[in-house]
């Protein structure tokens, strides 16, 4: 063949591959094994782990945090109390979990004391470490130190050893660990303790830049491993680290490990398994890597409530699982399943920025009594990302998904721009959907609440709660009529000179306060202008100026109710969560005090209110009816996690108003009312607040009290704060004025320009 | 006898043709296959990105997709702060791109003298282009500064101090960020053109008694009137970026004076506006295409007669 020919044939043979090369550099790469169903923004996984519960006999008494489990056996650890003899014992117990009962109790000490730590080897040998202390005949507390003890499955003791002049008497163990050898591995705080498996002390190894070691335990290899929040690094995070027993030393540090559980828990396909409040992650020490195994909601389980975590030889994972509010104790075993191989439900999707308790609670909840659909919680802030542009990135990327078609069907419109959204058509009105509802009624709603929560005619969300603040003040100086101006609030402070005007006040949170409720003084959507060269805007920086730069939290002594009573602070920032708050908001005053409230465009009263928790439905969503139902059950169920707030309810409201203004009694164990000495029942105490040089005790709620809380609640306004954007620019620009640098005139022309830009921009 | 003589040779001339076409056309489709990689990369990332510009530019909003034909350019063409951002975008090029491209051509040109030093000073006015921008910034920062460098030697003087980035003066100081960042890329280009002007035209101009301004108004402009134009668009683009900078100096909303179009689209994409930001990019690239358009027929006119 010529040359020139062959020349040619490889020349196009290169091209060729090198064309084949960019073909396939701008091919996509998969999904990593999600499979998108029908509808928006719906996410089912490939595989479901499903459980099998175990429920434990008398659980009550089953402290699940410490429990190990091994086989069929679950020990715990428990302490036993004779009423008569003012007495306890402590047990480490095997409880058969074929059987359902208790089939072996080790006692592992008396007296006053508490099991700190404990470790079970497959021999049943068992190895506590436990603090005792003595209480003399004054009252006088003191601590023994910690005892280390090892027993065998008949609880025959085989060593004890004291470990106080190793450890100091006040020492606690918070982690033990035993290796394939039976030598064991003592954490206390940010030291471990390396002693033999006679109980002797080999070596000792401190942890620098480490606030405390937070797991310790046996990997699958034997070697035993310890994890920290690593400080000697920039980008801190947690990570594990390898113990070499016979260097007395720390070994390989792994990093890039999940932030979760307390536990070391080692896996069968992965080295650990680390379960936090949402999931569970397998991690590699190989790769230093961390795979997202399921979602604890998948599985139609507390997350919260998994207080520790274990495998079984066939690979399935037990979760030792605690009810906070019925305290009942279960175990389940997760089976790993292909999720096409179970009933299929339809799934609905909740975007949220950061997730949170109550969510998940009533997401648990409505699935288990959901047949036919099933809540998923799709959070947006990675909690393993400790940079500081993570909550930024979340925001970009729920933003996003709103935005492209992979939109939730339900948004939790937490920390999100609502309004902005709003305008955009993204959420659907709900209206429709509360006026139909059978379980719910829209007269039974506070208008106002509803007010707050409606955009451009949509309301977006119906809250569960919502919170209510004002400004209070002695009537002798602020008048008893509520409501004023800034002008007025401002004359105010300058007739008390060297008094605060509020405790804690610093520039910022002054400027912050002043600016609330204050827009329309400065600012006109309507016509696109703004007015920040006012007198009245001057005159508010300089009465701003006047405030610390910042509060001197070194020198706060004095409680705040002293501060009030002497004058040394003239308002107080009053919170309401039910009627009884009231009434110690306003006797810190020690006199008359009036709910003056925030200072309004009008002299109007200042009472602002602010919704709780809201979750919205997407416009796009295709599962509307399903996703109201969630909403529903999560506005109407009775739920056991405790909400901040005043119920949207007036139903509710009422109830709570009947609670704090009746009284109750002591009763006997018959129910019989208690007496006093004249024959009076007596009345139940409703506890009360404290601070060091000041107390106060609740009562039932008066008819006056009443009245005012009332007065409140139809005055209230929503909480329409200045645009974060704006606010940012006027605390930004003011700061050169603060500081001396410029005069008020220049930092007002400034301020003037960037908000009218932004007026501009966005009209 | 002649005509099949004839009949046969073209014949053969119509299978030489055939096969010479059946050639071509396997080189052509050959060729085709192995531009479709770079093609669909362009169709991917420029073209069909830009025809979703061009219907996010017609719909109210990228939830609800409602088509409203022009209503988007109606409302950004009479947005305040749209017609702004134009108006300093455009006094920015039209200062800081002409000045660029005469300073950058006069430095050329001293530099192509035999200056003693003269490689150094062209070290000099390359090494702003090492310089990543976060490190600019900084500098400038530390000089503009209302507590900076320049108002403490303006204090020696017995000036006050000036709010350099927040005052009329902005612009000033943005434009000679700009030609200090760009003037010596621009620089090095003239130079290449200047040594690729013939020397035996120049020779003759010289016999010829022409004056230096002469020759280079008659002669030097001519050849370099493909390299003007070509640093006068690389200009007009680097104008645009100066967004980057200011974006670092001053974050999104800076002084009046100089908010750019790319804050205007910037902050646009922030807050989800995807729609009036389609409509201004759209806008500024029709803007872009009739300037550019502009320049080649100035630069066909001139450049005509120039040789090579």
């Amino acid at each position: 063949m010529k040359a020139s020919v062959k020349k040619g044939i490889c020349k196009r043979l290169l091209a060729g591959a090198m064309a084949a090369v960019t073909a396939f550099s701008l091919s996509a790469c998969g999904d990593g094994g999600k499979q998108d169903k029908e509808g928006v923004g719906q996410e089912v996984r490939e595989f479901t782990y499903v459980p099998e519960y175990i429920s434990l006999e008398d659980s009550e008494n089953i402290r699940l945090y410490s429990a190990k489990l091994l086989g069929d056996s679950l020990y715990y650890d428990n302490t036993e109390y004779d009423e008569s003899t003012s007495y306890s014992t402590r047990y480490i117990n095997q409880y058969s979990l074929t059987e359902g009962k208790v089939v072996n109790s080790v006692k592992v000490g008396e007296g006053e004391g508490y099991t700190n730590e404990f470790q079970v080897t497959s021999d049943g040998s068992i190895y506590v470490a436990s603090s005792s202390y003595t209480i003399d005949a004054d009252g006088n507390y003191t601590e023994n130190g910690v005892m280390l003890s090892a027993y065998d499955s008949q609880g025959n003791v085989l060593w004890e050893q004291s470990l106080a002049d190793l450890m100091g008497e006040n020492s606690y163990i918070n982690g033990m660990a035993l290796d394939g050898e039976k030598r064991l591995y003592l954490a206390a705080d940010q030291n471990l303790y390396l002693l033999s498996a006679e109980g002797e002390l080999q070596g000792e190894v401190s942890l620098e830049n480490v606030d405390w070691i937070s797991s310790i335990g046996a990997g699958k290899d034997g070697k035993v491993y310890v994890s920290y929040f690593d400080r000697s690094t920039e980008e801190g995070g947690t990570v594990l680290a390898e113990v070499d027993y016979n260097g007395k030393k720390l070994g390989q540090v792994y990093r890039n490990y999940p932030n979760g559980n307390d536990k070391l828990v080692p896996g069968t396909d992965h080295d650990f398994l680390v379960k936090s409040s949402d999931a569970v992650y397998g991690y590699d020490l190989a790769t230093q890597s961390y795979e997202e195994l399921f979602y604890w909601l998948d599985s139609d389980i507390n997350g919260y409530f998994v207080d520790n975590m274990s495998v079984t030889e066939d690979g399935r994972i037990v979760a030792l699982m605690n009810d906070w509010n019925t305290n009942k104790s279960e175990i389940a075993y997760l089976t790993k399943t292909k999720t096409a191989d179970l009933p299929q439900k339809k799934q609905i999707v909740i975007g949220t920025l950061t997730g949170g308790q109550e969510l998940l609670f009533a997401a648990v909840d409505f699935n288990k009594q959901s047949t036919d659909c099933h809540i998923t919680i799709k959070s947006y802030m990675d909690v393993n990302d400790w940079s500081e542009t993570s909550y930024q990135d979340a925001i970009t990327a729920m933003n996003n998904a709103i935005t492209s078609g992979n939109c939730p069907d339900i948004i939790a419109l937490n920390s999100i721009s609502v309004e902005q959204l709003a305008n955009k058509g993204v959420f659907e009105d709900l209206t429709p959907f509360l006026e139909q509802s059978s379980k719910l009624e829209k007269d039974d709603y506070l208008e106002n609440v509803l007010a707050a929560c409606t955009y451009s005619g949509v309301l977006v969300g119906i809250p569960k709660t919502f919170s209510l603040s004002t400004l209070a003040g002695k009537t002798s100086e602020v008048g008893e009529e509520p409501g004023w101006t800034l002008k007025e609030m401002i004359a105010f402070a300058n007739e008390h000179p060297g008094s605060a005007l509020l405790d804690y006040a610093d520039k910022s949170s002054m400027l912050s306060a002043c600016l609330s409720l204050l827009q329309d003084s400065f600012i006109d959507w309507n016509a696109g202008t703004c007015d920040f060269t006012s007198e009245e805007f001057k005159e508010l920086l300089e009465f701003v100026a006047s405030f610390p730069d910042e509060f001197d939290w070194q020198n706060n002594e004095i409680s705040t109710p002293t501060k009030l009573q002497t004058g040394a602070v003239l308002l107080n920032s009053v919170s309401v969560d039910r009627v009884r708050d009231l009434q110690m908001e306003l006797a810190m005053f020690g006199e008359e005090a009036t709910l003056i409230g925030y200072p309004t465009v009008d002299g109007s009263n200042g009472c602002v209110m602010q919704p709780g928790s809201l979750y919205a439905i997407s416009a796009k969503s295709q599962n509307k009816e399903v996703a109201w139902s969630f909403i529903e059950y999560y506005l109407t169920a009775e739920s056991n996690m405790f909400s901040w707030g005043l119920p949207s309810r007036k139903s509710e409201i009422e109830k709570q108003i009947e609670e704090d203004s009746t009284p109750q009694y002591v009763t006997d164990m018959d129910g019989n009312p208690v007496l006093d000495e004249d024959g009076n029942p007596i009345v139940q105490g409703l506890g009360g607040m404290g601070w060091d040089d000041w107390e106060y005790e609740y009562h039932y709620a008066t008819e006056e009290e009443i009245a005012l809380f009332r007065m409140l609640l139809e005055n209230a306004k929503p909480l329409v704060t200045m645009d974060e954007t704006i606010l940012g620019f006027i605390t930004e620009d003011a700061q050169p004025y603060f500081q001396g640098q410029k005069s008020v005139d220049k930092v007002m022309d400034e301020i003037q320009n960037r908000v009218q830009l932004y007026m501009n921009e966005n009209r | 006898m002649e005509k099949r003589l004839f009949k046969r040779e073209k014949e053969k001339i119509r299978k030489r043709q055939g096969r010479k076409s059946k050639s071509v056309r396997k080189v052509q489709v050959s060729s085709g296959l192995y531009i479709a990689p770079s093609f669909l990369g362009v169709l991917t990332f420029f073209l069909l990105p830009f025809l979703v510009i061009i219907f996010y530019s017609m719909v109210d909003n990228p939830i609800s997709m409602n088509f409203v034909f022009l209503d988007n350019f109606k409302s950004v063409t009479q947005n305040a702060a749209f017609r702004t951002a134009v108006r300093n975008t455009a006094t920015f090029s039209f200062l800081a791109v002409p000045l660029a491209v005469v300073l950058s051509l006069l430095l050329a040109i001293v530099l192509e003298a035999k200056l003693p030093f003269r490689s150094q000073f062209r070290t000099f006015f390359l090494s702003p282009m090492m310089v990543p921008v976060a490190s600019i910034v900084l500098i400038w920062q530390v000089l503009f500064h209302y507590n900076g460098a320049v108002n403490d030697i303006l204090a020696v003087f017995g000036q006050g101090k000036i709010d350099w980035m927040k005052s009329q003066f902005s612009t000033v100081v943005i434009v000679i960020l700009f030609l200090w960042k760009n003037l010596g890329y621009n620089m090095i280009l003239f130079m290449a053109a200047l040594a690729s002007i013939p020397k035996d035209i120049l020779e003759v101009a010289k016999l010829e008694s022409a004056t230096p301004l002469q020759t280079f108004f008659f002669i030097k402009l001519r050849y370099l009137s493909s390299t003007i134009l070509f640093v006068t668009i690389m200009s007009l683009i680097n104008s645009f970026k100066i967004f980057r900078e200011i974006y670092l100096l001053t974050t999104d909303y800076p002084y009046d004076t100089i908010y750019m179009l790319q804050h205007y689209m910037n902050n646009k994409f922030k807050n989800l506006d995807y729609q009036t930001l389609s409509a201004a990019a759209i806008l500024m690239s029709l803007v872009m295409i009739v300037l550019i358009g502009i320049l080649f027929l100035v630069e066909n006119h001139f450049g005509k007669d120039v040789e090579g």
